[in-house]
């Protein structure tokens, strides 16, 4: 009885191995699509290129967090994923993470990634396209600093320096400055310094992950400018930072986001400080990694990807109708 | 001599209401908390009927749809997965360490699954990532499956792995304090160690066995971080193992923080805790209700 059971498991072993070998696979070429399982700015920002849709409206394996997602895309040679852009390329190098590769969008959709789309290669050549425009915004996003009714005090200094001397921290951290004209404008919603106000007190600061690093930075040279003002910043997500401001128990919330009209409507006020972007990426395993890079995908297979499921195939997202 | 008579009965009394007054703070806290849930989930609840709410699969919050049935069985489907892997392989170990396993074996084998105990969740997550989604992948790949790996069964085994060590302890404390005479009357009688155990030993510690299965069930169903980072989030009925599922626990982990500015999508979320929490409360009386029975019959 026993010998029998031991050799039906064996032979059980034997031949699904032997299937394995026999089959002449040919090469699979079905896309994995992931998304966010975690509410965020880059999830948002990315469903808004897809056609103004939302978060929950992608489809696909939800992981979580920027590092959970790079991870799962990288390991998976047939999976589509997107990131913030720190966390595609890496840091200190400046070239792409290995295991990565982001995927280029065909812009004017002829089929071919031209020379003016491919800013891909490394961050440097991606910022300067996404400060030019060159770069679709969204996913190109801008990051705000919000807070109740209206600028104020310490805090409203605090962001008419970001805008102006801040801007030269931008470009080390990996982010993007905003165009001189949109910087003039966020300008214009804070209204003329106070010349009474005394440079000494705090500052809290709290939400969105994205914003966090740089505002860190900021910190840190504003409170060498001004050493009698104090900075006390701490991460949680947009929406912590959203209703922190909104009731008043921190000075500035970080978003990374949009603002929602219900948000605005109970009094939400905000500049954009910096801006950073949202790349799609799939594995640098892929099996026509070469042939996406040369075709590139359109805004429309992405759509088909993520919103509406029709494509489930790469080598479909590359070809054209 | 009467103040110092006087001065005992004094701590006497201050002993029993201190003590009393802990114990309402303790046992009040589960109230506490399901009153502040229900105010604050109530928006939704008017909005909705309770029926539409529980039993409806579409959740798409932007557009006001919230339907929760996808995430209760998700719950249900990851936690059954942990306990099929669990319930064996824990039972089989304590009944082994208790009553088979030479002192030192014991002595070695014990501490370490303790450990297990203490191994924060985000690291079981990480595991979870970096060895069995991939290994879900292969199994998945043999069986003619294409999946990403993050799956039921992937949540499943990284959740059994946690429940592990309660389940383990409790029932190797439960099989040792079974007195000695019910081993030692069937080996006289010529009964095998294992007959003795099996029908004598498990039989009256299975009161305390399901006790500590009921202990781990309760700790699997509220597990969030683990479970999250290799289960999918995929807000689908998952129709086999290989389909990725999104339990109630990781749903209010993923969203709450980013969430909590819409009042609607924040009201669903704290409705999801709730229904976590009834849903545990539920488990428990019912669990409750079995081991009374249990033993009862073996009482009789």
């Amino acid at each position: 009885m026993r010998l029998f059971l031991l050799c039906a498991v064996i032979s059980i072993i034997l031949l699904s191995t032997l299937a394995g070998c026999s089959q002449d696979k040919p090469v699979d070429t079905s896309v994995r699509v992931y998304t966010r399982s975690d509410a965020c700015g880059a999830a948002e920002t990315w469903a808004k290129y897809l056609g103004n849709s939302k978060q929950e409206d992608l489809k696909g394996i939800a992981v979580f967090g920027d590092p959970g997602l790079a991870e799962a895309v990288a390991r998976d040679r047939s999976g589509i994923g997107f990131n913030n852009i720190g966390f595609a390329y890496d840091v200190k190098t400046g070239g792409q993470l290995a295991g990565l590769c982001v995927i280029p969008i065909d812009l004017n959709e002829n089929g071919k990634i031209d020379a003016d789309e491919n800013f891909y290669n490394n961050k440097s050549a991606l910022v300067k396209a996404i400060a030019e425009g060159r770069y679709p915004s969204p996913p190109a996003r801008d990051l705000h600093l919000v807070t109740k009714s209206e600028f104020k005090g310490l805090s409203r200094e605090f962001v008419r320096w970001i805008l102006s001397d801040g801007q030269k921290f931008v470009d080390e951290m990996g982010y993007v400055s905003l165009p001189d004209d949109k910087v003039k404008q966020e300008l214009s919603k804070l209204g003329p310094a106070d010349p009474t106000l005394k440079m000494q007190g705090v500052i809290t600061v709290s939400g969105a992950w994205a914003l966090y690093p740089m505002v860190v930075r900021w910190a840190e040279e504003y409170q060498k400018a001004y050493p009698g003002v104090k900075v006390d910043i701490s991460a949680g997500g947009a929406g912590k930072g959203m209703v922190d401001a909104l009731n008043n128990m921190v000075d500035l919330g970080m978003i990374s986001r949009e603002i929602y009209a219900e948000e605005a409507g109970k009094g939400a006020c905000w500049v954009s400080v910096v801006k950073d972007a949202v790349v799609p990426v799939t594995s640098s395993d892929n099996p026509l990694l070469q042939d996406i890079l040369a075709s590139g995908l359109t805004r429309q297979s992405f759509i088909d990807i993520w919103v509406t499921g029709k494509t489930s195939d790469w080598k479909a997202a590359i070809q054209r109708p | 001599m009467i103040d110092r008579y006087r001065w005992r009965g004094l701590k006497d009394l201050l002993a029993g209401r201190v003590m009393l007054g802990a114990t309402i703070f303790a046992s009040s806290l589960v109230v506490f908390i399901a009153i502040g849930l229900l105010i604050k989930s109530w928006p939704i609840l008017v909005l909705k009927p309770l029926p539409e709410l529980i039993f409806s699969t579409t959740w798409s919050p932007m557009r006001g749809e919230f339907g929760f049935w996808a995430f209760i069985v998700g719950t249900f489907a990851v936690t059954a997965v942990a306990l099929v892997i669990a319930v064996p392989l824990c039972i089989l170990t304590a009944i082994y360490l208790a009553e088979y396993a030479p002192g030192p074996v014991r002595n070695a084998a014990k501490p370490v699954i303790d450990l297990l105990a203490g191994i924060p969740s985000v690291v079981y997550g990480l595991c979870g990532v970096l060895a069995v989604v991939p290994a879900v992948r292969e199994l998945a790949a043999l069986f003619g499956v294409a999946t990403s790996g993050y799956t039921v069964l992937t949540g499943g085994i990284v959740l059994a792995v946690m429940v592990f060590p309660i389940i383990i302890a409790i029932s190797d404390e439960v099989i040792r304090n079974v007195p000695n005479g019910m081993r030692e009357v069937p080996i006289a009688l010529g009964a095998t160690r294992w007959q003795a155990t099996k029908l004598i030993v498990t039989r009256s510690a299975l009161p305390g066995i399901m006790a500590a299965i009921i202990l781990g069930f309760s700790r699997a169903f509220g597990e969030t971080m683990a479970v999250l980072m290799v289960v999918g989030n995929v807000a689908m009925i998952p129709a086999s193992l290989f389909d990725p599922a999104y339990p109630l626990a990781a749903l209010i982990a993923n969203n709450y923080g980013e969430m909590m500015s819409i009042p609607m999508y924040d009201s669903a979320i704290l409705f999801a805790a709730l229904i976590l929490l009834v849903l545990v409360v539920l488990f428990n009386l019912g669990a409750s209700y079995i081991l009374i029975k249990v033993e009862n019959r073996y009482a009789a």
